[in-house]
């Protein structure tokens, strides 16, 4: 994938708070592999599409992400390797991905950890009581605030709609009609208009590279903003577009 | 249902259930057990007459009225429960009755943590104490700006420093953290026993000589080799798909 010029006079940078352990956790639950069992070269091949995108939309990529890609590189050539030529590492180590998979293991229960969190927060905010100040409202994280759906969730529509015009990049000769500003503006009218919008409808009659990566940016740009939410009715389902309530 | 322990009140009198349901009501914040026993013994020495009679309240009495006092208003649907918080008891709202609680307080949106900043707080609510680098450990990813944030919002704290090389400082939860979670205390967190058991066996590591893999944080399946020292030897790879 080629380094995209996105235009100058609005730079959006979007700090990423998920990591590597977050991607790789959401590609083997959407391909619906068995964790203890990854299958690493296609795992691999699907990390460094998302790599790839990511790095074009210029999102703030932690260089874990970076580390994690060489980590999968090394055990997939090593499982390549014949047994008794690979070279010794750690005199139990018997498959190169265990201590990938112990470590995705560990995440998983904090991830689950932090959901009872989540639950608790959502009763206790409805929670008042006398000498109890209600939470401070502090000013969250710049990051995303994503609620129910991940931002690997959205990279991977996004990912989607780029594919669908990949074919007729030829024909692309004036870039600086759209610009990240109009797309931010279009897309409220139409989240106005109609209270909320499908995500793949935001692309479906979009013809080029560039429109299709400004249309994201303003979409990630509005949700980091808290103009707009993202919601999914379930794992992998269609991604709605509506206004923060 | 009238207090068994103790003298019955007589007519017309307040029974230990509502005296405590009064103090509680009437106190600017949560009142432990003890604060409440001790209410009541110093009102018997300085006011004598009908307060002697629960001058003398034990903690099993007391903790029965307040029992009593909790299952009448669950009962009685109210909209207010007796809740022990890790500052002792208090009365709060249903959680049922929240948007017009919060309406009326015009207290605006409550504050949500965001999962990146949730999943950084349970490592440190579950391990505590712990260093940036052990949460960075778990995570995979950079955790000082979440950990700058948690630390405004208070719900985290420098609880000391590691006697590691540099002396990396260690984080753990604050009242605040039990506050806005409803949680009495860190016990309550669910599955704490067995993330901590995990603790337990990296402690361990950690004392042993290098190149000692920690057990399996969970049981896998004949595919995955178990990275146990007394793993016997030539045990066959999981296939590669």
């Amino acid at each position: 994938m080629t380094a995209f010029p996105v235009q100058d006079e609005y730079k959006v940078q979007l700090e990423i708070f998920e990591g590597p352990l977050d991607l790789l956790l959401y590609l083997i639950k959407k391909n619906e592999v068995d964790i203890y069992d990854i299958p690493i070269e296609r795992i691999t091949t699907q990390y460094m599409e998302y790599l790839a995108v990511m790095k074009m939309l210029d999102l703030g990529i932690a260089g874990e992400f970076i580390v994690m890609a060489a980590t999968l590189m090394m055990i997939k050539s090593r499982l390549l390797l014949p047994v008794d030529e690979r070279p010794e590492l750690e005199e139990e180590e018997d498959d190169p991905r265990w201590e990938l998979v112990r470590q995705l293991v560990e995440y998983k229960k904090f991830k689950e950890a932090a959901s009872h969190l989540q639950r608790f927060e959502f009763i206790q905010e409805n929670v008042f009581a006398r000498g109890l100040d209600p939470v401070v409202a502090t000013e969250p994280e710049s990051g995303l605030e994503l609620g129910d759906v991940s931002i690997f969730d959205l990279i991977s529509a996004f990912n989607e709609a780029l594919k669908r015009v990949r074919v007729e990049e030829f024909g692309e000769i004036i870039d600086d009609r759209f610009t990240v500003v109009d797309k931010i503006e279009s897309i409220l009218n139409a989240v106005r208009s109609s209270g909320k919008i499908v995500f793949s409808s935001l692309f479906a009659n979009l013809a080029s590279r560039h429109e299709i990566v400004c249309t994201f940016l303003a979409l990630l740009e509005l949700i980091r903003l808290r103009q707009l939410q993202a919601h999914q009715d379930g794992d992998f389902k269609e991604i709605v577009i509506t206004k923060e309530t | 249902m009238d207090s068994e322990n103790n003298d019955r009140p007589a007519e017309g009198q307040a029974g230990l259930k509502q005296v405590l349901g009064a103090i509680l009501f009437a106190a600017r914040q949560p009142l432990t057990v003890n604060a409440l026993r001790k209410v009541l013994a110093e009102t018997a020495q300085s006011y004598g007459d009908i307060t002697l009679a629960f001058g003398k309240a034990t903690e099993s009495g007391v903790r029965k009225g307040l029992e009593e006092l909790r299952n009448d208003l669950e009962a009685g649907k109210v909209g207010i429960h007796l809740v022990e918080s890790s500052e002792g008891f208090r009365f709060q709202t249903d959680p049922a009755t929240g948007p017009w609680v919060r309406n009326m307080l015009d207290v605006g949106k409550p504050s949500r943590l965001s999962r990146p900043a949730l999943e950084t707080l349970a490592v440190i609510a579950y391990r505590q104490p712990v260093s940036r680098a052990d949460i960075e450990g778990v995570r995979g990813v950079a955790v000082d700006h979440i950990i700058r944030l948690l630390l405004e919002m208070q719900v985290i704290k420098i609880v000391g420093r590691s006697e590691l090389p540099g002396r990396p400082m260690l984080y753990g939860t604050t009242p605040l953290f039990l506050e806005h979670f409803g949680l009495k205390e860190i016990r309550q967190l669910p599955g704490i026993e067995e993330l901590a058991r995990i603790e337990s066996v990296r402690q361990r590591q950690a004392a042993a000589p290098a190149g000692v893999e920690p057990e399996p944080p969970d049981e896998p399946p004949s595919a995955a080799p178990a990275a146990d020292g007394a793993e016997p030897a030539g045990k066959e790879s999981p296939n590669e798909s």
